[in-house]
């Protein structure tokens, strides 16, 4: 019995140059499909291994300088200055003393939080006043009471040496223009709106405006100022925020201290930080750049495809349907004589169809290959395991669709004239 | 076993319509070896081709064995010509491609369903091809392609054969193998209706009848 196939084989290698001028076209319609769409798959890998690449240079950076600033920050600590919410801290800095007050007991909450460690928590309560006995002269009163020990941290860790000593009440510690000009000395009594004061310490010149002020305890202070419970704000020295960055600290706070602002002053942790900050969104601003780069890139490709993928689609399937018409004009009589022999107008519509069939097969096999080796060729050396990862069943599966599909198509209409030939007609003819 | 009735069939050509066969009666029995002659364009292969089912006639009936293959739908009436006819040509039609047994086998592509893998060997053997039995046509004489044809003709044991100037390339030597092979076949008790200008090839056929305008003249 006569194989079908064995048909359709006999024929493509006898017409060898029609079957590879068809093999041809499905070829190089198959292998620039495979071949773009690979590209675009290696270009994306490309993009995914450079921006990985930025991506872990960028984290490793960070890294370092998150170190820098902890360890900076461990070292250093920040400085914060609590004020009323609505101080204007220039006003501050220019007068010395505030407008507006908070509570006492915010200390203690501040001290009892677990945001920061903490080292220093020192109390404000700073007035300018006139010194009605000493010939109403302006000083500068200060309430104290020296730092607050932070409850949750363990004894063995308090600072063992404060950075203010609280000053005993009844006592009195004078800058130098004041007890210069008082003249008196340690252990002498000085009157002070109305109350007695004995020399705790007097202070050496230090050209600030501590040379005019007085310092006194934060009680006797607020009683004298009529200002029970209340103080102007409370610094906070050398606050070691391993878990937190400046700005989560400042929010942390105002949040525990509802009515204050928390001003983080200007020191080498915060500066640090900022530029920690200003190096990562620079990086960050980057990685977007060569993303938007990148996705340019694979547009201005993707449109290149789309136009190159079908001019070349139609160009090889006319050639393939130029090509199935004449090979069907070469084989009028075989059709005439095949259908003399018996066979069904729908038999030789199948042997050419079977034939394109086997083309687009073929083609989409060699297609793939060819393609699939020429888009690793330029620019992507540098992907790990290359062609693992442009290996794409699907581009596979859709070009041995695509191909047999194409050459299926184009083969249609000859493959009808052929199926529709008159054999009497063309054995008329002769 | 065809029974060709008032046949007529007409054509369309430059100078309006030409009837080829007007009106054209004849019988050819089982066993019987019937030659056609005329001159050219008497109209012998148009009646040749209406007798094999493969030409509608205008008007009239080709009737072979009881049936009208025109009564047939196109897919019939090929299974119908694939399994009760035979055509050998002058030019012998063999495709160009296939080996002798291949050309031999190609009208089992027809029939899909029958193994004639060992009739086609017997074919071969029968009219001496088989040490040319993978030889492309090209590489064959004329005589043994016009043997390659008859083998073919024959591969789905048709009851009739037609046969169009199944001499005309040959050697009077060939010619005289393919006769005495049609011969035999009708004296099998096959039916052959061969054209042919030849009148020794006409003298080989039981009778001959002979068409002149498309019109049946005579038959001897």
């Amino acid at each position: 019995m006569t194989d079908f196939w064995h048909l359709v084989r006999k024929e493509a290698t006898h017409r060898k140059l029609t079957f590879a001028l068809c093999l041809l076209a499905i070829v190089i319609a198959a292998s620039v499909l495979v071949g773009e769409l690979t590209v675009l798959k290696a270009h994306d890998l490309q993009t995914d291994f450079i921006l990985e690449e930025k991506e872990q240079r960028l984290e490793d950076e960070m890294a370092k300088m998150e170190d820098d600033y902890r360890k900076i920050a461990l070292e250093l600590g920040l400085n914060v200055l609590i004020l009323p919410e609505g101080e204007n801290p220039d006003d501050f800095y220019a007068e010395g003393y505030t407008s507006k007050f908070m509570l006492e007991e915010y200390i203690d909450r501040v001290a009892e939080s677990n945001l920061v460690t903490i080292n220093h928590l020192l109390p404000i309560l700073e007035q300018k006043i006139r010194w009605t006995e000493q010939g109403n002269r302006t000083i500068m009163l200060v309430g104290t009471r020296g730092e607050t020990p932070v409850s949750w941290k363990p004894p063995e860790k308090q600072k063992p040496m404060p950075t203010t000593v609280g000053v005993a009440p009844g006592k009195i510690v004078l800058g130098y223009e004041l007890w210069d000009s008082l003249n008196v000395e340690v252990g002498d009594t000085v009157e002070l709106l109305g109350e007695n004061f004995e020399v705790d310490k007097c202070h050496s010149r230090r050209g600030t405006i501590d040379d005019i002020t007085a310092w006194i305890d934060l009680g006797q202070a607020q009683h004298l100022l009529g200002m029970e419970g209340s103080i102007s704000g409370i610094r906070l020295l050398q606050c070691l925020c391993e878990g937190y960055d400046p700005p989560t600290l400042k929010r942390n706070i105002e949040e525990i201290l509802p009515g204050t602002q928390a001003i983080l002053l200007e020191n080498k942790a915060l500066t640090r930080w900022e530029a920690r900050s200003n190096a990562k969104a620079v990086a960050k601003s980057s990685l977007a750049r060569e993303l938007a780069h990148r996705s340019k890139l694979r547009g201005e490709i993707e449109s290149f495809v789309a136009l190159l993928i079908p001019i070349v689609s139609i160009v090889s399937m006319a050639l393939i349907g130029v090509l199935t018409l004449n090979n069907v004009r070469e084989r009028r009589q075989e059709i005439a004589i095949l259908r003399t022999l018996g066979y069904r107008s729908r038999q030789i519509l199948n042997l050419f169809l079977a034939k394109a069939l086997l083309l687009g097969i073929i083609g989409a096999t060699l297609g793939y290959l060819i393609g699939f080796s020429v888009a690793l060729a330029p620019g992507t050396g540098s992907v790990a395991g290359t062609i693992a990862s442009l290996f794409d069943v699907r581009i596979l599966a859709m070009t041995l669709v695509a191909a047999p599909g194409m050459s299926l198509l184009a083969s249609w209409v000859p493959a009808l004239i052929a199926a529709r030939e008159d054999p009497a007609d063309i054995l008329r003819a002769g | 076993m065809l029974e060709i009735e008032n046949l007529d069939k007409m054509y369309n050509g430059p100078d309006g319509v030409l009837r080829a066969v007007d009106d054209v009666s004849f019988h050819v029995k089982t066993g019987e070896f019937v030659a056609m002659q005329g001159a050219s364009g008497s109209g012998k292969t148009t009646v040749l081709l209406c007798a094999g089912g493969l030409q509608a006639p205008d008007r009239g009936h080709a009737i072979i064995d009881g049936t009208d293959p025109y009564r047939m739908t196109p897919d019939e009436r090929a299974q119908f010509r694939a399994s009760n006819i035979g055509f050998v040509f002058q030019q012998f039609h063999l495709i160009p491609y296939l080996s002798v047994i291949d050309n031999v086998l190609a009208p089992s592509g027809a029939l899909p369903d029958q193994n004639v893998n060992g009739r086609a060997q017997e074919l071969i053997e029968r009219f001496n091809l088989s040490a040319r039995a993978d030889h492309k046509p090209s590489e064959l004489s004329t005589g043994e392609q016009q043997r390659t044809a008859m083998a073919r003709a024959l591969l789905n044991n048709p009851m009739l054969l037609l046969a169009d100037e199944p001499t005309g390339n040959l050697d009077k030597e060939n010619a005289m193998i393919v006769l005495n092979y049609l011969w035999e076949f009708a004296e099998s008790g096959g039916a052959v209706l061969m054209v042919t200008h030849s009148e020794e090839a006409a003298s080989y056929a039981h009778r001959t009848i002979h068409l002149k305008n498309g019109k049946l003249l005579a038959s001897e």
